[in-house]
C-alpha cells in the first residue's frame, strides 16, 4: 500500500482550485500587443492621455490593472519575467511598486 | 478637439466572420471622423493563437449591428457625437458586434495579426491616422473593425476604438 505524507498535500488536485492566471511569453510589447499579464497577474497596458515622450514618439499613459503608475511611455516590453517601459527618460524597470 | 469612444467589453461573437464595429459618418456638412486608434482584446481563451484583423471601408450592405452610442472622452463636453446609435450601420451611425453581414463589400485599409492571448492595439502617428469624409451621397463610406475570420473562442471578447469629429 502506497503511503501518503501527511505533512502536506501530495496533488495539485487536492488543494483548493486556484485562480488561473496567464503570464505573457517574454519579448511581448505594448504596442502592438494589447496588455501584457506579468508573473503576479497584473495587467499591463497603455491609456489613452499622451504625454512627455523619447524623442520622435509618442507616448501615453501606463496602466497597471487600469490605474495609473505616474508613468508616459511609448511601449511596454515584458523581458526576462521583468515589465519594462521606454520613456523620455529611457527605460525604467517596474519593481513591484514604483519604475526605476 | 472632441474625442468620443466606441468600446465594448465580455462580448460573444458570431461564428463567423464578423465587424466588430462599424462608424458611417454623417452627411456633410457635418465632420469628418479621424480614428486615433483601434484595439481588440479577449479574456477567455489562454491558448496562444494568430487571429486576422482588418479595418475596411464599405459603401452598401451594411452589417446587422447591435447599436452603440459613443462616449464622450471629454466629459465636459456638452455635445455628443453626430453618429448616433443604429443597428443597419446608414451614414451618421454607430454600431457593434454584426450578427450578419449582410454581403456588402469591404475596402481593406489596413490588414493585420494579433496573438489572442496579448491582444492588440494600433495606435497610428498622425500622420498615418485614417479620416473618413463626411459623406455626400446617399451611399457613404462607413469605417469597419473587422475579423475575417472566426476566433476559435466566441466569447469574453473586447474591443474598441477612439475617433475624433473634425
Amino acid at each position: 500500500m502506497r503511503e501518503f505524507a501527511t505533512s502536506g498535500p501530495a496533488f495539485d488536485w487536492m488543494l483548493k482550485a486556484k485562480e488561473q492566471l496567464y503570464e505573457t511569453e517574454a519579448y511581448v510589447s505594448v504596442p502592438p500587443a494589447l496588455i501584457i499579464t506579468d508573473a503576479r497577474g497584473d495587467v499591463w497596458t497603455l491609456g489613452f492621455q499622451y504625454g512627455p515622450a523619447p524623442r520622435g514618439e509618442f507616448a501615453f499613459q501606463v496602466l497597471r490593472n487600469g490605474h495609473l503608475v505616474g508613468e508616459f511611455a511609448s511601449r511596454i516590453e515584458y523581458r526576462r519575467g521583468q515589465i519594462k517601459i521606454f520613456t523620455e527618460r529611457g527605460y525604467k524597470c517596474w519593481n513591484g511598486r514604483s519604475f526605476t | 478637439m472632441r474625442e468620443f469612444c466606441v468600446a465594448i467589453g465580455g462580448s460573444t461573437l458570431a461564428n463567423q466572420a464578423v465587424t466588430l464595429a462599424f462608424l458611417n459618418p454623417a452627411s456633410a456638412p457635418n465632420p469628418n471622423i479621424e480614428f486615433l486608434r483601434f484595439w481588440i482584446g479577449q479574456s477567455a481563451n489562454p491558448t496562444s493563437a494568430q487571429q486576422r484583423m482588418q479595418v475596411v471601408t464599405q459603401v452598401s450592405s451594411y452589417p446587422t449591428l447591435a447599436g452603440f452610442t459613443p462616449a464622450k472622452l471629454k466629459r465636459s463636453d456638452p455635445n455628443a457625437s453626430v453618429l448616433t446609435s443604429n443597428t443597419s450601420g446608414p451614414m451618421g451611425s454607430a454600431g457593434i458586434n454584426a450578427t450578419a453581414e449582410n454581403g456588402g463589400t469591404k475596402s481593406i485599409i489596413v490588414e493585420d495579426t494579433f496573438n489572442v492571448v496579448n491582444g492588440g492595439l494600433w495606435v497610428p502617428g498622425p500622420d498615418e491616422r485614417i479620416i473618413v469624409p463626411a459623406n455626400v451621397s446617399a451611399t457613404g463610406a462607413g469605417l469597419g473593425l473587422h475579423l475575417p475570420v472566426a476566433p476559435a473562442t466566441l466569447t469574453n471578447w473586447a474591443w474598441g476604438t477612439n475617433f475624433r469629429e473634425v
